[in-house]
Formats: structure tokens, C-alpha cells, sequence
């Protein structure tokens, strides 16, 4: 600020004495520190300060996400109602495995699922605990048979005479007899399952006939039968005429016996 | 033909470059508008630019007028954080240096609110250095003319004092002076000629008093 300044506006006002002599005194400089501060700052705030393109990118982003809300929201209020047997209780469903387990021919698959969240010594027990009911339906065909080393036998052992009486036999359709009927073929595949691997490499073919003079694989000669029960007698009977051709003529007794128990009306051939 | 020449004058043969002589000289520097809106667009290089032009002047302005050098540079570094801060809403309406000291004035009003430290203190020694060349004895009565005009210059009523700096240090007219302190220009004018006159009354008293 040492050259002279021209101001037409204020030259009748100044005087070039004062203003020289004030220009040869004021010789003070930002101190560097200030310099450097004041740089410093506009270097940090040197960023590009938002553009009005840029400034339209909030609104849209807001508006973008509040339409793939909307768009998510009415996709899910569209969609079908899900089917009620996924939101049935566990209940309903643990029945219907039940009911997988009697049918015949995925009674060997659907055991294991039925039991597999359990311990081998849980499904032991638990077969123990049941066998009343195991006898309910087996000890007319299986508590007689000679077996001594076999699991089911052994437990048929502790059964309590439970042959079932005549009068209830003509009730033997109804729920509770259906159920009760399950739970024990349930319980026969827990048997099964809980045997011993040197049991199952003794077993013979099942095509064989020595299939069914197994004392262990009695009970499963019975299996079928039970579920013939529910039925037709006319498969009952050919279960019956199974056991003879096995040689099991008193298992196939007792079978007929229990088939004309249940169904008066059919007459034996 | 001349703009062109004036834009390349290294490249043109001797001939040409002497019809450009009489050309009105340009000012290569950009203005300071024009670096506030390269600043405005994130060029830092075109604010050091700028900065360095008016620093020294802005500080002298301050510490004059608050006559006190904490407080000067803490106003001088709040108008530059404050010229950093507003560059996005920065319109070259006017000129620069009227928005510098518009905002440094209102930085130093906002100052007095707050506090009356610089009424009543005043650490600033006048600038007594020696030019090496000067005789002894115009250096010895220049020294004291400019010790007098210091002195004198604390003296004056601050809008007295405000106008004289405004008038001095950044240069500018009556009108943008009038337009940075908010007064109207017959007032400004009234208030430099009653500085100047005392500043002039102050220099010229004779050396005895010193």
C-alpha cells in the first residue's frame, strides 16, 4: 500500500501530507501464523460446494426409496394366503407323520424322522414306557411267540394280559382305537430302530421262510396285519393266510380269530 | 488484430509488436471477483491469490481500528472464515474489496458488542523503523511526523478513525465506503475531512512538543 491513490471523490477532503505520511508508518504484515491459519482453513473448506444437480440427488434418493416401499408393501399385501397346513400347530403335524408312519410302505423311511431328534436311549425308554399300549394291539400275536432274545419279546414279557375284550372289538374303527393303533405301530418302528446292528445283519431276506420263524421278525409279520385292520377283511385275511404259509399256524389263528371278532358278518372261506 | 496481439505478444516479429505500443496496457492479474468464483469452484491457488492481495491491508485496517493485536487478528481471521464460509453464496454484484471490509466492518461492530476491551487499550506501538537510506535528519523528523499521525490517529472518534482507514487502506470511494459502514456518503464525507484535518493538525505541530 505504498502507491499513491487517486480519488477524485475525496481529493478536496485528503491531503497527500497525511496520507504519505500515514502510508510510511503503516508497514505492518500478517504475522505468518495468521497466514498460514487462514490458508489452511480455505485449503479444508476448498471442497466443491454442492451443484444444483447435485443438490436434486436427495430428493430423488428419498423419493426412490419411498416408491420401492410402496412397491415391496403392495407386492407382499398381493401375495396368496399360505397354505393352513404350514400354520398348523405341531400337533396336527406331528400327526400326519404318524399316520405316514402306518402306511406299509414308507413305515421303514418315516421313522426315522419321526425319532431322529431323539436320543437311541430316549427312544428306548420311551418304548418301555409305552408297552401297554405296544400290547394293545400285538399281545394276541406276539406275546406268544417264542423268542426270548428279542427286544419285542422282552418286552412283552412285562405286558399285562391285554387281549382285547369281545364287545370292544366291534369298536375297534373308532378314533381313540385309530390312534391308539398308530401310537403302537409308531412304537414298533421306534423297536426297530432301537435294535441292535447285530440284529439286523441276522435278518434273513424277507422273501425267505425263515423270514418269519425269526422270533424278531414275528412282530414284524403282524405289522402288515395291523395295518390291514383298518381296512378291508379281505386283507386281513390274506395277512391270515400269510402266517400259514409262514408256518405260524397259531399266530394265523389267533389272527382269524380276532379278524371275525371285528368283522362278525364276513364270512371265513 | 490487436487483441490478438495482445494476447500473444512473444510470438509476433518486431514490426508488429511496435503498432501495439500505444495499446492500453492490461492488467494480467484477474480481478479479484473472477478468483473469488475460481474459489467459489474449489481452485484454493485462486484464494491465496486473492488473499495475498488484500491481507496485509485488511490487517492494518484492524489493528488501527482496534488498536489492539490479539483482538485484530482474531477479527482478521473471522472475516476470512467468514469470506471462506459464504463463497458459495458469493455474487460478484459488487466489488470485492466493498464485500472484504463490509464484512470486516460488521466483524469489528460485532466485536464492540460483545466486549469494550479495545476502548481502553491500545498495545500497538507505532512502526518508528528508519528507512536506511534517509538522511538522519529527515529520517529523525519523519519519524516523528509518523509517531504524531499514530498518536493522533488513536485519537480520533472511531467512525472518524473507521472512514480515515476505509479511505486509506483498502482504497475505496466515498459511495463504497458509505455502502460499507451504512452511512449515507455526506456523512462519510464530513467524518474523513474532520479526520483529515487533525491528522494534518497532529503532523505539522512543531517538533518541540515531541
Amino acid at each position: 500500500m505504498t502507491n499513491e491513490r487517486s480519488h477524485p471523490d475525496t481529493d478536496d477532503v485528503t491531503d497527500p501530507l497525511v496520507s504519505r505520511t500515514y502510508r510510511e508508518s503503516a508497514s505492518e504484515r500478517v504475522p505468518d501464523a495468521l497466514d498460514r491459519a487462514v490458508l489452511q482453513q480455505a485449503k479444508q473448506n476448498s471442497s466443491k460446494p454442492y451443484s444444483r444437480s447435485i443438490i436434486w440427488l436427495r430428493p430423488m434418493a428419498w423419493a426412490a426409496t419411498i416408491g420401492l416401499s410402496l412397491a415391496i408393501v403392495i407386492e407382499l399385501a398381493n401375495l396368496p394366503q399360505p397354505d393352513s397346513a404350514l400354520l398348523a400347530p405341531p400337533r396336527e403335524e406331528s400327526r400326519l407323520d404318524l399316520n405316514r408312519a402306518l402306511t406299509p410302505q414308507s413305515s421303514e423311511a418315516a421313522a426315522p424322522q419321526r425319532f431322529e431328534h431323539e436320543a437311541p436311549e430316549t427312544r428306548a425308554r420311551k418304548s418301555i414306557d409305552d408297552q401297554g399300549r405296544v400290547n394293545l394291539l400285538n399281545a394276541p400275536t406276539l406275546g406268544k411267540t417264542e423268542a426270548p432274545n428279542s427286544t419285542s419279546e422282552s418286552m412283552l414279557e412285562h405286558v399285562p394280559e391285554s387281549a382285547p375284550e369281545p364287545g370292544r372289538a366291534s369298536g375297534l374303527k373308532s378314533d381313540a382305537d385309530i390312534f391308539r393303533l398308530q401310537d403302537a405301530r409308531v412304537l414298533e418302528v421306534a423297536e426297530e430302530l432301537a435294535r441292535s446292528p447285530e440284529d439286523k445283519s441276522r435278518e434273513p431276506d424277507a422273501g425267505s421262510d425263515a423270514y418269519f420263524a425269526s422270533p424278531a421278525t414275528a412282530a414284524r409279520v403282524s405289522m402288515p396285519c395291523v395295518a390291514e385292520i383298518l381296512d378291508t377283511p379281505e386283507t386281513w385275511l390274506e395277512c391270515i393266510v400269510k402266517l400259514e404259509d409262514a408256518g405260524l399256524d397259531e399266530l394265523a389263528s389267533e389272527q382269524r380269530e380276532q379278524l371275525l371278532e371285528a368283522f362278525p358278518d364276513f364270512e371265513l372261506p | 488484430m490487436i487483441d490478438a496481439i495482445c494476447l500473444n505478444p512473444g510470438r509476433l516479429p518486431l514490426s508488429r509488436t511496435r503498432a501495439v505500443a500505444y495499446a492500453p496496457a492490461m492488467d494480467p492479474a484477474p480481478e479479484d471477483s473472477a478468483l473469488m468464483l475460481r474459489y467459489k469452484d474449489g481452485d484454493v491457488d485462486a484464494f491465496e491469490t486473492l488473499y495475498r492481495r488484500h491481507n496485509d491491508a485488511l490487517y492494518r485496517y484492524l489493528l488501527r481500528l482496534c488498536r489492539h493485536r490479539d483482538t485484530a487478528e482474531d477479527i482478521f481471521q473471522e472475516v476470512w472464515g467468514k469470506i471462506i464460509k459464504s463463497r458459495a453464496r458469493y455474487r460478484p454484484t459488487a466489488k470485492f474489496t466493498t464485500f472484504l471490509y463490509r464484512v470486516a466492518h460488521n466483524c469489528f461492530i460485532d466485536h464492540i458488542r460483545r466486549n469494550q476491551r479495545h476502548q481502553n487499550t491500545a498495545d500497538v506501538e507505532p512502526d518508528t523503523q528508519a528507512n536506511p537510506g534517509d538522511e538522519p535528519d529527515i529520517e529523525t523528523e519523519r519519524k516523528l511526523a509518523r509517531r504524531r499521525l499514530d498518536l493522533a490517529l488513536q485519537d480520533l472518534p472511531e467512525e472518524q478513525r473507521d472512514v480515515f482507514l476505509l479511505h486509506e487502506e483498502s482504497g475505496l470511494s466515498l459511495d463504497q465506503i458509505s455502502h460499507v459502514t451504512g452511512v449515507n456518503r455526506e456523512t462519510i464525507k464530513s467524518r474523513l475531512r474532520y479526520a483529515v484535518k487533525k491528522l494534518r493538525t497532529a503532523i505539522s505541530e512543531p517538533t518541540e512538543t515531541s
